[in-house]
């Protein structure tokens, strides 16, 4: 380790990088776009074959994606916002978007839209996209929850499919087996966002709501029931467990049942032979079924005129006829176009036909306060918590509820 | 013997020399008061900064009072942050002390193939701390880890823990990787301070008839107290900042249970976005080091300057 | 004992995911189950030569960025008693107690002003300066050990001081510069929070964002990860195994003081 070498090694690295940073200032043009979605079977393929698409008619346009845990994805794109380094195409779990835009930080579309169909031909949910009378972005999917359950599983522990959710949690204790590594039910049990929507989907489901017109609704007897529930559920699911693990528990035949969107469906087409012919996709056990809007598509503020364009491209060729039908055929997911549902290749497929009725009954999970989607993030962090509190001790759920309730009504004021 | 220079050219020699010492000692001055000092001016001016502020580059538009300081100290989750703070300090830095004096004196042995034991045992060190985080997230995973497969095994659980999702074992379930990180400098410096104890002490010892336990007292503990008392000190300050291994095993949770103070000043900054409030909790956490220093300066002093 | 869990990683690592995934995993696996699928399907999944390409080059430059600045400030303390000594060793012990987590907050603030997030640089400079006072300090012990006769003969030879001090006193402190720049080196190397905050583009990330990026997916393919980390590890272990001697030689002359 002699000075000269170091330096010689250091003036090395230099010049390297230096080349490389050159190299990179070429002609084409990059597109940032990063996702939660890249690794997602069934969603990572139409990402794949409608950026190909846009990248053939687009020369010399490249679209960069990244691949971001959906745990620290918001966490990551709000540090982007706030640290003034956008990316180029943003894609977001709806029920955060409200955040971005109500700081500035996403681009309003009206003016393009105003040349397509999209107002007239989307299903009503794509009204979430308008805040303070402009509307920010597209929506790329609302859903229904689906109720996923392993046939053999339940076979096996002589129980049939459940009907209600005193059926289920039945079902949930037959199956369970810890000892041999099988659990009844599959849930987030470690600190994830998703275990505010699998607790506002028990919630829902049993016709109860977490919220009320200007306040939180935490301590309603029917809520706490309900949470009563979900924490019963859980006590047969693997713990410390993402929702994307508890998905891959259930696909590999560890899990006999789950709660998901109807994405999960696709993933199933890709389990392992073992299994595959066991999993399947059934209606909520729940007396409403819960649901709402999941993912979209926008645009940061700041941004070149150039990209602007090409972005807004890129966001309007995911709402052309051609792609919500290949959306919805390789995510297995409803499209917000009306009209791909009567589609031939669409209508005749009875997979389809039932996630398109569990999205059209359900009833929205998320809070509609204005004030709490701007704060959602905070929100949705602090009801984890309390969530964690209630996988993982023996507290009694009232007095869990009543803390949150006092704890969120301070930090979240709802307006 | 160099000749003696006469008192005027000596005046100039002197003059040179002192500004060769600064022109030396200057891009270590830059360095840190660039990279150092300023980041903690930041810090501290953005601690009066009030409210959210999710636009970075705009926190001193932000109000500007003594309102963090009033939120964050009457808040009883920030007592929370250091109670666990303290905890997970002593309760890592002890254990890793016991372990490294005890690895250190079987390496000042004189046995085959010590040289590759002794680079062994170092090893854990070199790993990174969100690697060793990992390592022991896997060891200790609820279905399938091999800890709770030999706790099944020996009978002393019927059901798995979930160590890091559990608000009761998470604390406990970051210690360990810690200790395991952490116990190498202990050796290390225990090690190199047992090599410069003279080898005739301990024959002289062992002629007037003096036993192992006699000698360590006497002769080995006199002569590593001081690089002891130090290690513990640079340790315990390592400990209690100590983000990696925390943030990717837990990231606080399950509920705050692990969350000190280094990952709540994260968590306000990166994940609420209360950059004032960020600052306020990195204020306390200096505050709290520097009085820990303040009791063991006279122990600093003598190993240090 | 101690050496279970590396132990473990790499018995993981060379494991089939159908008995990695076994309620009663077999502690000493059999040599007919090994297989290096999991090293390349890690490497084929993610850009982990990028990761590990872009953790070298920030090592590399932050640690030597460091080591010669701490080198000189560390002879500067060491021959001239200045009143810069007793502040110098106050930064070091303010920048020991500054968590990582703490003065990222205003590295991000700096960064995003100058445009620098995403820079390899940002890293470099980031990784460097938290490494200089305890450097310092460091060499200062070891530059204390070596007389200063050696230094006054070469300069009434006729050298200057700087060049004393390179020709003459850098060749002799050799332990204390490997012992220095295995600690940088491994500094840099486990950064985390820096590198999870000042890079978001996945082509700039280092190794260990990366390895945490394998955590919070689809399950987690744990021979994989273990085989990224076991690969995470091969620079640091081969730096160490060399250098290890100078570490306990370069720490005792550092406590003989």
């Amino acid at each position: 380790m002699n000075g000269k070498r170091i330096k010689a090694w250091l003036l090395g690295v230099c010049a390297a990088l230096l080349c490389t940073s050159a190299w990179a200032q070429g002609k084409t043009i990059e597109l940032e776009f990063p996702s939660w979605q890249f690794e997602e079977p069934g969603a990572a393929d139409y990402w794949t074959a409608i950026i190909a698409a846009f990248e053939a008619s687009h020369p010399g346009v490249k679209i960069k994606k990244q691949q971001i845990p959906f745990r620290e994805y918001i966490d990551k794109m709000t540090v982007r916002f706030a640290g003034n380094n956008p990316p180029d195409i943003v894609h977001l779990p709806t029920r955060n978007y409200l955040a971005f835009a109500s700081q500035g930080w996403l681009a309003p579309l009206d003016d393009d839209l105003a040349k397509t169909d999209v107002r007239q031909s989307y299903m009503k949910l794509n009204d979430e996209m308008l805040y303070d009378g402009k509307t920010y972005g597209v929506l790329m999917m609302g859903y229904g929850m689906m109720f996923f359950y392993n046939e053999k599983m339940l076979a096996d522990a002589k129980v049939a499919v459940p009907k209600t959710s005193d059926q289920l949690l039945k079902a949930i204790a037959a199956t369970t087996d810890a000892s041999a590594g099988r659990f009844g039910w599959g849930a987030p049990t470690n600190q994830h966002p998703n275990v505010f929507v699998e607790i506002s989907t028990w919630v829902t489901g049993e016709g109860a709501s977490l919220f009320k017109e200007h306040a939180y609704n935490f301590t309603d007897p029917a809520v706490i029931k309900a949470v009563d529930d979900f924490r019963a559920a859980v006590k047969n699911a693997p713990k410390g467990t993402s929702s994307e693990q508890a998905r891959q528990l259930f696909l590999d035949g560890k899990i006999a049942m789950l709660r998901d969107g109807p994405w999960v469906a696709a993933q199933i087409k890709k389990a392992p032979d073992a299994t595959r012919p066991y999993l399947k996709m059934g209606l909520m056990p729940f007396a409403v079924s819960p649901g709402g809007t999941s993912n979209s598509l926008h645009m940061p503020a700041k941004l070149d005129a150039e990209k602007k364009k090409l972005v807004w491209e890129f966001i309007r060729m995911t709402t052309e006829p051609q792609w919500q039908v290949k959306f919805t055929q390789l995510t297995s997911s409803p499209a917000p176009r009306k009209t791909v549902m009567a589609a031939p290749e669409i209508a005749a497929n009875p997979e389809l036909a039932m996630v398109n009725k569990a999205a059209a009954d359900a009833v929205n999970l998320f809070p509609q306060n204005i004030a709490v989607r701007e704060d959602f993030n905070e929100f949705a962090k602090i009801f984890v918590e309390y969530g964690m509190k209630l996988i993982g001790s023996d507290r009694p759920t009232a007095d869990i509820m009543k803390d949150m309730q006092a704890d969120m009504t301070k930090r979240v004021p709802p307006k | 013997m160099p000749e003696v220079p006469r008192p005027a050219k000596r005046r100039t020699l002197a003059r040179r020399e002192r500004r060769f010492a600064y022109a030396l000692l200057a891009p270590a001055v830059v360095a840190v008061a660039a990279l150092i000092a300023y980041p903690m001016y930041l810090i501290f001016a953005t601690s009066f900064r009030e409210g959210k502020s999710l636009n970075f580059l705009a926190l001193n538009k932000r109000p500007f009072g003594l309102g963090n300081y009033r939120d964050v100290l009457s808040d009883g989750a920030t007592w929370h942050n250091v109670y666990v703070s303290v905890a997970y300090t002593i309760g890592s830095i002890v254990p890793a002390f016991v372990i490294g004096l005890a690895t250190a004196l079987l390496l000042n042995r004189v046995f085959p193939l010590r040289r590759w034991l002794r680079s062994l045992m170092l090893l854990p060190w070199a790993v990174p701390g969100v690697m060793v985080s990992i390592m022991f997230l896997w060891m200790f995973d609820a279905s399938f880890g091999v800890v709770n497969y030999a706790l099944r095994t020996l009978g002393l659980i019927t059901t798995d823990i979930a160590w890091y999702t559990t608000e009761s074992t998470a604390l406990f379930a970051v210690i360990v990787p810690t200790i395991w990180k952490s116990y190498p400098f202990f050796t290390l410096t225990l090690l190199a301070a047992m090599q410069s104890i003279p080898v005739n002490l301990y024959e002289a010892a062992k002629v007037d008839g003096a036993g192992a336990w006699a000698r360590f007292w006497q002769i080995t503990w006199p002569g590593i107290r001081g690089p002891a008392v130090l290690a513990l000190v640079l340790n315990g300050l390592w400990a209690f900042r100590e983000f990696d291994i925390i943030y990717a095993a837990t990231a606080g949770g399950p509920a705050q249970a692990t969350e000190t103070l280094g990952l709540r000043a994260y968590n306000e900054a990166f994940g609420f976005f209360y950059m004032g409030r960020a600052s306020v909790v990195g204020v306390l956490m200096l505050a709290i080091a520097m009085l820990f220093v303040f009791v063991a300066r006279k122990q600093l002093r003598k190993e240090f300057f | 004992m101690m050496l279970f869990p590396l132990y473990w990683m790499l018995v993981t690592a060379v494991m089939p995911t159908s008995l990695v995934l076994a309620r009663e995993p077999s502690l000493v696996p059999s040599l007919a189950d090994m297989s290096a699928r999991a090293f390349v399907a890690a490497f084929d999944r993610k850009p982990l030569a990028t990761w590990l390409a872009n953790s070298l080059l920030v090592t590399v430059g932050a640690t030597a960025i460091s080591l010669v600045i701490a080198a000189l400030a560390g002879y500067s303390l060491s021959r001239f008693r200045t009143r810069a000594q007793e502040i110098t060793g106050l930064a070091l012990l303010l920048t020991k107690m500054l968590p990582g987590s703490l003065i990222v907050i205003p590295f991000f603030i700096m960064a995003a002003t100058f445009g620098l997030i995403d820079s390899l640089w940002a890293l470099m400079f980031a990784n460097a300066a938290v490494g200089v006072p305890f450097a310092t300090w460091l060499l200062k012990g070891f530059f204390d050990g070596i007389p200063r006769d050696l230094e006054h003969a070469a300069m009434i030879d006729g050298c200057s001081h700087l060049s004393a001090f390179v020709y003459v006193i850098v060749p002799l402190a050799r332990p204390g510069l490997a012992a220095c720049a295995i600690y940088l080196a491994i500094l840099s190397w486990s950064d985390f929070v820096f590198a999870r905050t000042l890079i978001n583009d996945q082509s700039h990330w280092t190794i260990t964002t990366g390895l945490v990026s394998f955590i919070g997916e689809h399950g987690i393919d744990w021979s994989e990860l273990m085989a990224a980390g076991a690969m995470s590890m091969v620079p640091m272990v081969v730096l160490f195994l060399v250098l290890e001697p100078f570490l306990v030689s370069g720490m005792t002359t550092g406590s003989q003081r």
